[in-house]
């Protein structure tokens, strides 16, 4: 990942977003996420919400220069660590939200990252999870590890902002009464393709296959199970978790079918799109994002299936053995204040759980489809579950593989 | 006396054992015993007894023998361009010889991680390879094939074959080849016959030492195959990491271990049973 260009971009949006703005409601399109089911404990409450008045101009420079933070009024976090150790993605933080977080609480982050869930699973299975204070997989994984008891029940009333949630990120079913997590960023797997050298203009998982003979050598997958089969299964209308085995027959052929045509494996594909050594790109939201920011690559473009598919939400735990408890509540309560969430969405470019922070949010990013999907889009979306019993599955992905350079 | 100098040895052969017992025999015992049990419900391993996971291994056949192959032909060519390389620098360098060596050696204070992620941009469309295709106009892009992932394995590992054969080379008695000579050998017929038997101890070190880690390469298939070479590491990971089937893993892993020693045996019989013969003959 090239951080020079993140951190330009940053700067970008930083003076994008102290320009008068019109409200998108996002609160509108979260709401019809209910109807994906996943949802469906907080489905129907979501009111349209009006536009209202662009923002205070101080409002909107919070979000754009240093942050000026507002300390959170109910709780104040004492005795904070002087070492604060972080788990998390690449370039999952902006940099001055850690830097922010550091002076605020004269505190030192550490971060170590991790490139898949289930190595940071694996990790704690193994029992190398100690040292870690904070880190945030995707929601799926987060049950085996509370099977595991890796992560620790959280106590809410040392997390002032804890109301800032949207509640439509809460109760999510891989928790269903949201004890151990804090929703950190959300968004779509799809892919993405250069326009000026792509001349169809593919919708969906279906025309994706379908561009696979024309574009052979130039079409990059995710190196991800659920991902590749997901979108098979979708291709052909089943659901993205199917474990019925013939829906899982039929996907198998449409990925083997797809396999001569692969050019590249990756979940760092962003540079790979940028050299146009890959034309078109399975990946996600965030990164295509990132890409059509830069000028030279701005004629990325991102397709959310038309079929549907993945909507994940990142989760912030809290590992039973953090050695630095009071950091990482301190951490939890910074990030969700409304300007450092608009601060890591402007960074992450993934839409974020807290909606105080949307009005500080540039409009570009606010009206952008590929952050906030369109209403009747959000409805066909579907989070995964852990599917990694399945040994048809993994037969699958296997066989896929062995298919791709045979 | 006597026990005193069986106590030393025992302390001499402490820090060895404990290497061995800790981070080979038991290690290598719980693979053995995890190889057997079922998955745990939220992943990992779960005590139990059933031969389930070594019969799946045959599901992997396709990436078993691809490793092979690619392992064979990296270790093939590694011999091949290691021994005029060390017969050079045994034979022929003469006041050059150190700093040849060094030169070899040079690249490796590098991290391996760094040298192959070098390769990938010359080989990538900003490198030599885009700016020659771009030149002639045909695409020559190898980056994401079979052969670019070799040219990183023999690059990575031919000091290790280069090293060995030179030794052997170096100690090589010249009298020997005088009297092949002085015999009407021709040079051909002297090299295969004299050169290249004596060298043979070097030649099996090194295909070993080469062999061996080209079989579990991860690294190198990732970044210069694009991920489209699907080999024995990604077969484990797969099952270790993506499938949390330890035991299913536990059971490639040990079936790996297995052919290896088979492969690798084998090969030492077939190669030394040469060499004896030989010997005899000369006898």
């Amino acid at each position: 990942v090239n951080t020079g260009s993140n951190t330009e971009l940053a700067r970008q949006l930083r003076v994008a977003a102290s320009r008068p703005m019109d409200r998108r409601g996002f609160l509108y399109v979260a709401g019809a996420l209910g109807a994906s089911g996943a949802l469906a404990a907080c489905g129907t409450s979501a009111p349209s919400t009006p536009p209202t008045n662009p923002p205070a101009p101080s409002a909107a420079s919070a979000a754009s220069t240093e942050p000026s933070v507002e300390p959170s009024a109910a709780v104040v976090h004492e005795n904070v660590e002087p070492e604060f150790n972080l788990y998390n993605w690449v370039d999952y933080d902006a940099p001055e939200t850690t830097a922010g977080f550091e002076q605020e609480y004269k505190t030192k982050v550490i971060l170590e990252v991790f490139t898949s869930n289930e190595e940071a699973l694996a990790k704690f299975q193994a029992g190398g999870g100690s040292g870690y204070d904070m880190m945030a997989p995707t929601g799926y994984i987060l049950p085996s590890f509370i099977a595991g008891n890796f992560i620790l029940k959280l106590d809410k009333s040392r997390l002032g902002n804890y109301g800032n949630i949207d509640p439509k990120f809460l109760n999510l079913p891989f928790d269903p009464s949201s004890e151990y997590y804090i929703p950190k960023d959300w968004g779509t797997t799809g892919f993405m393709y250069r326009s000026s050298d792509v001349t169809e203009t593919p919708k969906g998982w279906k025309d994706l296959f379908a561009l696979g003979e024309k574009y052979a050598g130039k079409i990059g997958i995710l190196d991800d199970k659920p991902v590749n089969i997901g979108a098979a299964l979708k291709s052909l209308g089943h659901s993205i978790n199917s474990v019925d085995p013939t829906e899982l027959d039929a996907a198998a052929e449409v990925l083997y079918a797809f396999a001569p045509y692969v050019g590249n494996v990756s979940n760092d594909y962003k540079q790979i799109v940028r050299d146009k050594d890959m034309l078109i790109h399975m990946g996600w939201n965030g990164d295509a994002a990132v890409l059509r920011f830069e000028e030279a690559n701005k004629d990325t473009v991102y397709v959310v299936p038309e079929e549907g598919t993945e909507f994940w939400v990142d989760a912030w735990v809290i590992p039973t053995d953090a050695a630095h408890p009071n950091a990482a509540y301190a951490w939890l309560d910074y990030l969700m204040r409304p300007a450092i969430a608009a601060q890591e969405t402007a960074f992450t470019l993934y839409g974020n759980a807290f909606s105080g922070s949307y009005d500080l949010l540039a409009p570009d990013i606010r009206n952008d489809p590929t952050i906030f999907p369109p209403d009747e889009l959000v409805a066909k979306l579907e989070p995964f579950v852990d599917n990694e019993a399945s040994q048809q599955r993994n037969d699958i992905w296997a066989t896929f593989r062995s298919k791709i350079s045979a | 006396v006597g026990d005193r100098r069986s106590v030393l040895t025992a302390l001499l052969l402490l820090p060895a054992s404990a290497w061995y017992l800790f981070l080979l025999v038991i290690p290598l015992a719980i693979t053995v015993v995890f190889s057997f049990g079922t998955r745990a419900a939220a992943g990992g391993y779960q005590p139990g007894f059933q031969l389930g996971n070594y019969l799946k291994v045959t599901d992997r056949l396709i990436p078993i023998q691809a490793t092979f192959q690619l392992a064979i032909v990296g270790t093939a060519l590694c011999v091949l361009l290691a021994l005029p390389l060390a017969y050079f620098l045994a034979t022929r360098a003469g006041r050059w010889k150190s700093l040849l060596i060094i030169l070899i050696i040079v690249p490796f204070w590098t991290s391996f991680l760094i040298r192959t992620y070098a390769w990938r941009t010359i080989l990538g469309s900003d490198g030599i390879a885009g700016s020659l295709e771009s030149l002639l106009g045909v695409e020559i892009s190898i980056l994401g094939t079979t052969w670019a992932i070799m040219l990183g394995l023999v690059y990575n590992y031919l000091p290790l074959m280069i090293f060995p054969v030179y030794i052997s080379m170096e100690r090589l008695d010249r009298s020997l080849i005088e009297a092949s000579k002085d015999l009407f050998a021709g040079r051909w017929r002297t090299f295969r016959q004299i050169t290249l038997p004596l060298a043979a101890p070097g030649i099996v070190t090194g295909s070993l030492l080469v062999f061996i880690p080209m079989m579990g390469e991860y690294v190198v298939p990732a970044m210069l195959g694009r991920g489209r070479v699907f080999l024995i590491g990604n077969v484990l990971y797969l099952d270790f990491l993506d499938a949390r089937n330890w035991p299913q893993g536990s059971a490639m892993a040990v079936v790996l271990i297995l052919v290896m020693l088979l492969a690798v045996s084998g090969y030492l019989w077939f190669t030394s049973r040469g060499r004896l013969q030989r010997e005899e003959s000369v006898l």
